[in-house]
């Protein structure tokens, strides 16, 4: 019987405090304050990784908010700046935001900011500013981003940025748009819009000829796959045999498939039978893929654990 | 002639864990007629390779030994100990630690119990094992986007239910209780498994690969290793995830340091209501040291999965403060902030949205239900109250909610 030392709890716990101690020591030294800030960034000579740095250090606590954010709104409009002070203060007026109760009163600024930043000339910020824009579903935004991807007016960002950030809006409002670039664009845009239409039940058929095509990309493969499964487990049950059974598929596609059923109860109970849990075993057993095995070991628990 | 062990909790399954927080445990000796007036045995741990340790003591305490001597009398009456895990080791599976009984005298074994010292781990420390039971648990939960995951997206949205986490000195409390809730989740899925923590304040080398948390492209998409369960996550109808490529393997994020953390509370007389403002930093510019993508954003960050790594961290944090001031006493004014809040904030609040729908402004809807129980404790209930998540490992109440961190001990 091995007997340890035991820690001495107290004791770690004083060795800790006094650790914390040195730290509130050195932070007692005053923080970025936000008027030295503001004059700084406005000064003629700034030097803009100072003010950068400053932008960073600036506290978001109780007492100094409103202040620290009056002041990064103002460094975020200042077109006098550089882009990179600029996009840390938004980068910080983002930390701020997740004390909504604080920010409420600066909200609706914000948002106004960040729609006429959405157009400026620095791609950086164009692109920053839709970034955030586009996680709220800001209606504004995305009518830019669609009448860019419409040629409706010159585009703010590329088409694959475009989608990808129209592709958040939980209205689904540029479904049909997608069905159009998913079956006729080409490279990152066609990937983005086929990654958009996930929960698309019109795109199935769609969905089914690209995960089968062996033509296709694997990653697009992929994507089509996971996108079959999401809107339809009784045909991705079928596509999803084929792939594990054919054994001149790529191993990546393969393992996504086994990982899929074993994640997916409905698709694993269409497909539990004692042939395909031994052509499963089978497959684990030759493959040099380490990750094929890994998800055949879960898929064959999941097999194991499906009542049929 | 035997010894019967009972825990005071077993899972259907017929298995008990632990935390840093002892348990008091029964032993009872089982002689044939007639035996013995009473035996002398030594409790013990018996530990497998990179296993939990046990401590055991006579009474609650922080202070337990690896053994403990125990005279049990012939006639079958019970002897309590108290046994919890031996901070810091915990175990990485079910079963990799024992309680022995044996007889003092001639060393035979007269008991054994399996258990786990079950704890959350540091992130980047996982074994490859517990990495792939925790994703393999997430991934079930989420479901490809129809799982029991949608229903914890939903509690932490805007409107009212973003007044409720993120509105006030509830904030810390109300994810305890949402944290707790998922992990449970979890644990019935896998009960081995426990929530990990992202450490944000340092490098993460192992947490940012494809094969845990995944990487981020040039588009802001997380790209996960073939076979990496998470590679099927569905948020609100889109599949993978959104995420911006501000941490890599190497990157340490710029955030307050755990102790500079700990310092926000005071020194001198340390209080939560100063405490509190880490909400903003780290907390909040945690959420943006990843620059884009849903975790910068408090509506969408739970569509992230890095997101309940984030915030066990946040929740360790103040855990850790509360060992450090030894402020878990929710009747101590230290302990919570000093004041009248927004409903949902106050010390005798019950929490959103498990006590059900409320009238507005509250949230008129209840994702999610009751929070989930817990074979192991049946604290906090399932419509808890701000002040049932603060002692959370018990050092007042029998009340522990079963889970601890792996550098926070407990202590009375």
């Amino acid at each position: 019987m091995a007997i340890e030392d035991t820690v001495d709890i107290e004791e770690l716990r004083k060795q800790y405090l006094s650790e914390v101690e040195v730290e509130a020591a050195a932070a007692s030294s005053p923080a970025v304050a936000p008027a030295a800030l503001e004059s700084h960034a406005m000064a003629a000579q700034h030097e803009p990784e100072a003010v950068r740095d400053m932008v960073t250090a600036l506290p978001l606590d109780e007492e100094a908010y409103e202040a620290s954010v009056r002041t990064l709104l103002d460094i975020l409009g200042n077109d006098a700046l550089d882009p990179a002070p600029r996009l840390s203060a938004l980068n910080t007026l983002g930390a701020a935001e997740f004390q909504p109760a604080a920010f409420a009163p600066f909200h609706a600024e914000f948002i106004e900011l960040l729609r006429r930043l959405a157009l400026h000339r620095s791609k950086d910020i164009r692109t920053a500013a839709l970034e955030r824009l586009t996680l709220t579903n800001d209606p504004e935004a995305q009518r830019l981003l669609r009448e860019g991807l419409e040629k409706i007016r010159r585009p703010l960002v590329t088409a694959a940025k475009a989608v990808q950030l129209l592709a958040r809006d939980d209205h689904g409002s540029a479904i049909p748009l997608f069905r159009r670039l998913a079956a006729n664009a080409t490279g990152q845009v066609r990937e983005q819009a086929l990654r958009a239409l996930a929960v698309d039940p019109k795109s199935i058929p769609l969905f089914e000829e690209i995960a089968a095509n062996k033509q296709e990309r694997t990653q697009l493969r992929q994507i089509a796959a996971v996108n079959l499964k999401n809107t339809s487990a009784s045909r991705f049950a079928k596509l999803a045999r084929d792939l594990v059974l054919d054994e001149q598929e790529v191993d990546k596609l393969r393992a996504v498939a086994v990982s899929a059923i074993a994640h997916t109860s409905d698709v694993a109970a269409r497909l539990k039978s004692p042939a395909f849990t031994e052509s499963v075993l089978a497959l684990g057993a030759s493959t040099g893929s380490r990750a094929l095995k890994a998800s055949v070991a879960r898929l064959s628990k999941t097999l194991g654990d499906t009542k049929a | 002639m035997n010894v019967a062990i009972a825990f005071p909790r077993y899972d259907p399954q017929g298995r008990t864990f632990v935390t840093w927080r002892p348990v008091e445990v029964m032993l009872k000796l089982v002689a044939p007629s007639p035996g013995p007036a009473s035996v002398n045995v030594t409790v013990s741990a018996k530990t497998l390779a990179s296993g939990g340790s046990l401590l055991f003591a006579d009474h609650l305490t922080h202070a337990g030994s690896p053994t403990i001597d125990v005279t049990l009398p012939g006639n079958g009456q019970e002897v309590a100990i108290w046994v919890g895990g031996a901070f810091p080791t915990a175990s990485s599976r079910y079963g990799d630690v024992s309680l022995v009984v044996r007889d003092k005298a001639s060393g035979l074994t007269l008991g054994t119990q399996d258990l786990m010292v079950r704890i959350r781990k540091d992130a980047n420390t996982l074994s490859v094992a517990e990495r792939d039971r925790f994703l393999a648990a997430l991934a079930t939960l989420n479901g490809a986007g129809t799982g029991r995951y949608n229903d914890f997206r939903d509690m932490h949205v805007g409107g009212p239910p973003d007044t409720e986490a993120h509105g006030g000195p509830g904030f810390l409390p109300w994810h305890r209780s949402y944290l707790l809730d998922f992990e449970r989740e979890l644990q019935a899925i896998d009960p081995e498994v426990t929530l990990p923590y992202w450490r944000f304040d340092r490098a993460a080398p192992n947490v940012f690969t494809r094969a845990f948390m995944g990487v981020a492209n040039a588009l802001n998409q997380v790209q996960f290793a073939a076979g990496n369960p998470l590679t099927g996550w569905v948020a609100s109808g889109l599949p993978g995830i959104d995420r911006g490529r501000g941490i890599g393997p190497s990157t340490v994020p710029s955030v307050l340091g755990e102790k500079q953390t700990l310092a926000l509370g005071g020194t001198a007389t340390p209080s939560f209501g100063s405490f509190r403002t880490m909400q903003g930093n780290p907390h909040g510019r945690a959420h943006m040291s990843h620059v884009a993508g849903w975790i910068t954003n408090p509506t969408t960050a739970p569509r992230d999965p890095i997101f309940f790594l984030l915030h066990c961290n946040v929740d360790r944090l103040w855990a850790k403060w509360q060992w450090a001031t030894k402020i878990h006493d929710p009747a101590k004014p230290a302990s919570f902030a000093a004041g009248t809040f927004p409903p949902g904030h106050n010390l005798p609040d019950a929490l959103w949205p498990w006590c059900g729908p409320l009238a507005p402004p509250r949230p008129t809807t209840a994702p999610g239900g009751g929070l989930a129980q817990s074979p192991m404790t049946d604290a906090p209930p399932a419509s808890p109250k701000v002040r049932e998540m603060i002692d959370y490992l018990g050092t007042r109440t029998p009340a522990h909610h079963a889970f601890a961190y792996d550098d926070v001990p407990f202590q009375i």
